[in-house]
């Protein structure tokens, strides 16, 4: 079998489990309360309660310190039933009686296989027959929409999904540290490196555990179904707030192809990560709380209002469970919409229960880590840094990144840390010209009465001149971080369409649709607030997230925007009835139209299908030497990625560790690996790791060899050039020893770029590791004294 | 009362029931050619066409077309003699001389092997020289590292063997430990027994040097310690190495500590040796397996008296009634064929003679069971072997016996006067002797041009450790065992143990657990034996390899191969078979005098 066959397999059954376990699970569960609802709402509610539930099982289990395969396959089942009882009004009693007599029958024998295949059988037919009814109902009577949704999977998988076939390794560098923490809760212990959201942590280590799939695996894959499901609940919303039908996959089609949006706004979504997994919660938290606030005041204290607000709560307390970007977003979203809904929200009515919801929210979220925190667990140093930058101290979070400075480099992608070296320049502009303004205003002599009146009033004269700065500020930011084009015109654009937003949400109040109204006009708002979030340092506001990072949540949220945007104008333009047939068409047009003209354009998304952290034969090797050899019964000699990556089937030695070992060889130096076979990673083409240096992308050479070895701490000497210096010792290392050992030592694996051997070894009487292969320093014993 | 009818019935169908059963056995007693030996051929002068090899004269030109062995010691010695026959049966050339001095240094002209008898022969100058050589791809081995003086003194003989320090002149072993590689059959641990009767099975040298070795090398043998008793800790890598490989330069230093080289031992350690410092190895193997058993049975009722006391019966008894089934039953749980080297009398002069009636049965019950009847040359008192052979031959001529026999049994001191006795009536078709292990005579060889020899390679009631790295050295270098039960002494016993039920618990134990890692090869009767002997000792081959493919050409069809690699499995096989013995060895048959073995490429499980 090909690794490409593989990968295919493993994502089909990553995704499968994923999906039944957040989206089937829950709707099963929850049939009689779905019954009726639309086909997006049913899936948002849906997932948004799978996810929250199996989350939860797994920080329960884990804070009582039982959680393994069974206790969570118990759990999910037990709970399940008993849900699913509750809400569907079955009686458990009568339902295990009936399914007990069925298993009293058949082990008394008074029922046959053939029986009971037949009543199961007979349940298949009905299943599938609803299945075909539901098929007819929602393929065959809609072919468009369907027609739409799989362009809008074939986008997803050309843009996103090729990757997963021609790169098999993960494209981010913290990736590593997630991994340890996953793996560290297989071995009983959540929160290793501190108190943390660990909502994605949860899910992952539930599929691996549950599901007996690899935890760097998944790792590595996850990122499509993440990816699947952003753009699902995208499209779901976008269906629910629309009016017109195909309008949201244009919206959906735009952002997943368009090449117009800058790159650091989706090239995490290559990787599975926490940040992008909480970010899918985002809309259904926005989607809830609209709906709720649609809700008339007299169907408030219906069971329906508790539901929407109950999905609200899971929603929301899921960002919060999960990172912590995802809530501030959520939260500022949240804002705009009160005001949007200012008429509702300002109501007893709804303000009682909105912020009732809101505080059991993130009391849910809040409470296993507050429970893990009051275990004597400490904060994880991000969670510290976030808490305080919520509290407002950015002196903190500037004294933070300073210190951390070089070691968050790894954490981020180079769009990132170009979109920071950027932010940080102008940070630096800008806390200039505050110093400035103080040291003016304090070298100034007291003003009196006149000269402060006068200055007002100059000040006064200056608003439309700073309101047009700060416009042009806006726009500027919006060309640096949102949009990949040198014109100005598309920013400018974008506030307008903004603007337009909220103008045309005060029209459609005016013109008695005051919900569809009030959502345009929280949608525009949501985006201003987000603005003002992109642009908050220059604007001398308290930076909560760094604008790299805001870039993905805000073009997410702004494709929406515009979706919904362009909804009401045509709604306002098909307003009359009479117009009103020509809304659906003229919409599937648009949407053809604004696909077709994507694709001629070339406005493409163009992927680069590279990892600069794993290469392919790396990953190749470690799933054949965990398929080929018995559990604990093999080492890998490599950098320090396989550390956590085959952590559950062997073990690892660092390169680092092995070099440094027999640096000064002397006759007493030995490295013994006890291990029956021994594998080392070699890259023939050593990876950046992101950091670049002038000879990035060079073969690894016998110059290489001779410079000293790496002497920097954390990682430092498996980025740039360091990494370069230790696989081509590595590599002259490899020769030395296979002069010595020809027939033993083997080329394991072999490409343009990486070479892995492996040496067998006698368990009884290994073989010591450290030679001199010409690049060490060989100490005689006289040396020595 | 029984009906008439129904007691007709009973009777038809009890009648019917035993003419079920005794047809069978009436058809397969008629069927039973018993007085045909199936297995004998013709006695032919194969031994003109045995290949020679060449015995190389370093001081002349020198010209081989293949590779040779240089052994550079005394060429008289215990280790000479078992490398020049190690050379006869893997094919290789061979040379000696007493000094460095005399090995050629033009690389036309480098050996294949260097075989040093020991250290001496590296010190000063030479071992300059032996670099050298070693770069240039020569195999060195150090036969026997005597002196461990020589090698504590001489840091820089200390670095070519790969030896990080010499702990101790000499300490006391409490065992070895062989690990898998070097010779077929597996790891295997010969510590002392704990129990006193099997304390006995410890021969091995115990008292060696202690070489603890250093980075680059390969430990093949280990002494094991007391480590209580000597109140240390000593880790697995630091044992004493009693034989190892150091890698330089893509060259192998081999070097043993010990008399391993010194007898038919010698033969699977080369042969492992090559494969060790090789990418692969092929070579020729008779692949036979061998059961004898010697005076067995016997037809006089001798010793009675003594017989009587033990067993309570005569030795015509105790043959057929105690030892015969339980004889097949262990040879049935092996897998082996049994050849019974008949003995009508042992003692000539006592009144006892021998009695033919029970031939017909053994012979019978042989045939059944795919043993050979062979003939016994051992006696206890006669006039001379002549006067035995012909009392003999009056023996099987009253019996009324046409069966020929193949194969003797002579100890290995009256091979001498047995030549000009083997044309006589009872040995005109014999064409393979075999005799006792002795170092004195090759494991296999011709006898004359007509007839081989074949000695035994183990005693199955006596069977030390020495012994068993000697058996899984012979099968490792040719595919051969024959594994001998003498039943003199149960017959004529002189020491308490000489009882029947102790030596075939000794005999079954041994036999049933250490040749069982060999049932790849195939179980043979002498004559069978015979046959692929002869092929063995005539064939010459020669392989190569292109990439995947080795192609090996040999002169003898139906002759036997070892191919060892380094865990390369074999896809395919063309104008041939072959069969896993373990993991990186295959037993090749070449069906055809051409034979083509594909290579499995080396893939993934997972490919890219």
């Amino acid at each position: 079998m090909s690794m490409t066959t593989l990968v295919i397999l493993q994502f089909i059954k990553i995704f499968a489990a994923y999906t039944g376990i957040t989206v089937l699970l829950p709707a099963v569960m929850f049939r009689r309360i779905l019954k009726g609802r639309r086909l997006s709402e049913q899936f948002l509610m849906c997932y948004t309660f799978g996810n929250f539930y199996i989350i939860n099982i797994v920080f329960a289990l884990q804070l009582m310190h039982i959680s393994n395969v069974f206790t969570l396959l118990l759990l999910t089942v037990l709970l399940s039933v008993l849900i699913g009882c509750r809400v569907n009004r079955i009686s458990l009693r009568t339902l295990i009686q009936k399914n007990g007599k069925i298993f009293r029958k058949l082990l008394q024998g008074t029922m046959g296989a053939k029986e009971a295949f037949f009543r199961i059988g007979r349940k298949l037919t009905v299943f599938c027959k609803k299945s075909g009814k539901f098929f007819y109902r929602e393929v065959v009577c809609d072919v468009l929409q369907w027609i739409l949704s799989g362009a809008v999977l074939l986008a997803l998988f050309w843009v996103y999904g090729r990757q997963l076939v021609l790169t098999y390794g993960y494209r981010a560098s913290d990736i590593p540290v997630h991994l340890n923490w996953i793996n560290q809760m297989s071995r009983g212990n959540l929160f290793v490196s501190g108190v943390y959201p660990f909502g994605f942590h949860c899910m992952i280590y539930y599929l691996h555990t549950v599901f007996q799939i690899d935890t760097y695996m998944i790792l590595c894959l996850f990122y499509l179904v993440q990816v699947f499901f952003i753009h699902t609940v995208f499209l779901a919303m976008l269906k629910l707030l629309c009016r017109s039908k195909y309008l949201p996959y244009a919206g959906t089609l735009i952002y997943i192809l368009g090449s117009f949006w800058a790159r650091q706004t989706y090239s995490r979504f290559y990787s599975s990560l926490p940040q992008e997994f909480g970010m899918i919660f985002v809309i259904p938290s926005v989607y809830f709380l609209i709906r709720f606030f649609q809700t008339e005041k007299e169907q408030l204290k219906t069971k329906e209002t508790k539901i929407i607000l109950g999905n609200f709560a899971l929603a929301f307390s899921l960002t919060l469970a999960i990172h912590f970007y995802g809530t501030m977003i959520a939260g500022l979203c949240c804002i705009g919409i009160a005001i949007g809904f200012c008429t509702e929200f300002l109501k007893k009515e709804y303000f009682r229960r909105i912020m009732l919801t809101g505080i059991i929210s993130v009391f849910l979220a809040v409470l296993p880590m507050a429970i893990a925190f009051a275990g004597g667990t400490p904060m994880q140093g991000s969670l510290g840094w976030g808490l305080s930058v919520i509290s407002g101290g950015k002196k903190t979070e500037t004294a933070d990144q300073a210190k951390t400075g070089s070691t968050s480099v790894q954490n981020r992608s180079l769009e990132e840390i170009a979109a920071q070296l950027q932010e940080n320049g102008a940070d630096q502009d800008g806390s200039t010209a505050d110093e400035e303004v103080i040291q003016n205003t304090t070298e100034a002599p007291k003003p009196s009465m006149s000269e402060k009146v006068k200055s007002v009033l100059e000040k006064i004269a200056q608003i439309p001149e700073k309101i047009k700065k700060t416009w042009q500020m806006m726009a500027q930011r919006i060309r640096d971080f949102i949009i990949n084009a040198p014109e100005k015109w598309p920013s400018y654009g974008i506030l307008a369409g903004i603007l337009l937003l909220v103008v045309l949400g005060v029209v459609f109040c005016v013109l008695q649709s005051a919900s569809y109204g009030k959502m345009l006009l929280s949608a525009g708002l949501c985006m201003g607030i987000l603005t003002l979030l992109l642009c908050a340092g220059n604007l001398g506001l308290p930076v909560l997230m760094d604008p790299a990072r805001c870039s993905i949540y805000y073009t997410y949220l702004l494709a929406a925007a515009l979706t919904v945007l362009a909804d009401g104008i045509i709604s306002l333009i098909f307003m009359p009835k009479v117009l009103q047939i020509c809304l659906n068409p003229t919409a599937f047009m648009i949407t053809v139209g604004l696909t077709a003209g994507c694709i001629n354009l070339g406005w493409v998304k163009v992927s680069d299908f590279a990892s600069g952290y794993v290469s392919n034969g790396a990953l190749t090797c470690l799933t054949n030497i965990i398929k080929e050899n018995e559990d604990k019964t093999w080492t890998i000699v490599s950098a320090n990625d396989e550390t956590q990556m085959g952590l559950d089937h062997g073990w690892h030695y660092e390169t680092i560790t092995f070099l440094r070992k027999q640096e000064k060889l002397n006759k007493d130096t030995e490295i013994i690996i006890p291990t029956k076979n021994v594998y080392f990673f070699i890259e023939k083409i050593p990876l950046d790791y992101s950091v670049m240096y002038a000879g990035s992308g060079q073969s690894i050479s016998k110059k290489g060899a001779s410079q000293a070895l790496p002497n920097s701490g954390g990682i430092g000497m498996y980025q740039g050039e360091g990494r370069w210096i230790l696989m081509s010792r590595m590599y002259y290392w490899a020769q030395a020893f296979m002069e010595k050992y020809p027939n033993d030592m083997k080329v394991y694996y072999e490409s343009e770029d990486f070479i892995c051997y492996v040496m067998p070894q006698n368990m009884y009487h290994q073989y010591n590791f450290a030679i001199d292969y010409g690049y060490n320093q060989v100490q005689t014993q006289e040396d020595k004294k | 009362m029984v009906s008439k009818r129904n007691f007709f019935s009973i009777a038809i169908m009890m009648f019917v029931l035993l003419f079920l059963f005794q047809f069978s056995m009436v058809i397969r007693d008629r069927q039973n050619s018993y007085d045909v030996n199936e297995n004998l051929t013709a006695r032919e002068a194969d031994g003109k066409n045995a290949w020679k090899k060449q015995q190389i004269d370093l001081t002349s030109r020198m010209e081989t077309d293949r590779n040779y062995v240089l052994f550079v010691g005394d060429a008289s010695g215990e280790m000479a003699q078992s490398v020049d026959r190690w050379c006869d049966y893997a094919k290789w050339n061979f040379a000696s001389c007493r000094s460095m001095e005399e090995v050629p240094e033009k690389l036309e002209n480098l050996p294949g092997m260097l075989i040093l008898e020991s250290e001496k022969y590296a010190l000063d100058n030479n071992l300059e020289k032996l670099e050298k050589l070693v770069r240039q791809g020569v195999i060195i081995v150090f036969g026997c590292l005597e002196d461990p003086q020589n090698i504590e003194n001489n840091e820089e003989l200390q670095d070519f063997l790969g030896i990080y320090k010499v702990v101790s002149e000499s300490t006391e072993l409490t065992g070895v430990k062989l690990f898998e590689g070097l010779l077929l059959g597996g790891e295997v641990v010969y510590e002392t027994p704990a129990e006193e009767d099997e304390k006995e099975r410890q021969d091995l040298q115990l008292e060696v040097p202690w070489y603890q070795v250093g980075s680059g090398t390969k430990t093949y043998m280990v002494g094991l310690l007391d480590q209580a008793k000597l109140n240390i800790t000593v880790d697995n890598e630091d044992l004493p190495t009693i034989i190892w490989r150091n890698g330089i330069a893509g060259g192998s230093v081999f070097a043993v500590v010990g008399d391993y080289m010194k007898d038919s031992t010698a033969l699977g350690l080369l042969d492992g040796m090559v494969t060790e410092a090789s990418e692969y190895y092929l070579y020729p193997i008779v692949n036979a397996q061998n059961l004898s058993m010697v005076n067995f049975p016997a037809f006089a009722d001798e010793n009675s008296e003594k017989m009587m006391e033990m067993y309570s019966q005569q030795i015509t008894g105790i043959g057929r009634d105690i030892m015969w089934s339980s004889l097949v039953s262990i040879v049935e749980k092996g897998g082996l064929k049994m050849t019974c080297f008949m003995q009508p009398q042992a003692d000539y002069q006592d009144e006892a003679d021998a009695d033919g009636k029970e031939l017909v049965f053994y012979l019978k019950q042989m045939k059944e069971q795919n043993a050979e009847a062979g003939l016994s040359l051992q006696y206890k008192r006669a006039g001379s072997l002549k006067e035995k052979l012909d009392q003999d031959a009056e023996f099987f001529r009253k019996a009324d016996s046409s069966y020929r026999y193949g194969a003797a049994f002579s100890e290995e001191e009256k091979l001498d006067q047995l030549k000009d006795l083997m044309n006589t009536e009872l040995l005109k078709n014999v064409n393979t002797l075999v005799c006792e292990y002795t170092e004195e005579e090759p494991v296999i060889s011709y006898y004359t041009n007509e007839i081989t020899l074949q000695t035994v390679t183990s005693d199955g009631m006596n069977y030390h450790y020495s012994d068993d790295i000697r058996m899984r050295s012979i099968q490792s270098a040719l595919g051969y065992t024959n594994a001998m039960l003498n039943m003199q002494d149960i017959f004529w016993p002189e020491r308490k143990s000489d009882r029947w039920q102790i030596m075939q618990k000794h005999f079954s134990s041994n036999l049933l657990t250490y040749w069982k890692n060999f049932t790849v090869f195939d179980s043979t009767t002498l004559s069978e034996s015979n046959t692929r002997t002869r092929t063995f000792l005539n064939l010459d081959f020669s392989e190569s390899r292109t990439e995947d493919e080795i192609t090996l050409q040999t002169s003898q069809a139906g002759s036997w191969f070892i191919l060892r690699t380094h865990g390369e499995e074999i896809a395919d096989v063309e104008g041939g078979t072959q069969t896993e013995i373990e993991e990186g060895a295959y037993l090749i048959q070449a069906a055809d005098t051409t034979v083509k073995i594909q290579m499995k490429t080396a893939g993934l499980h997972y490919s890219k």
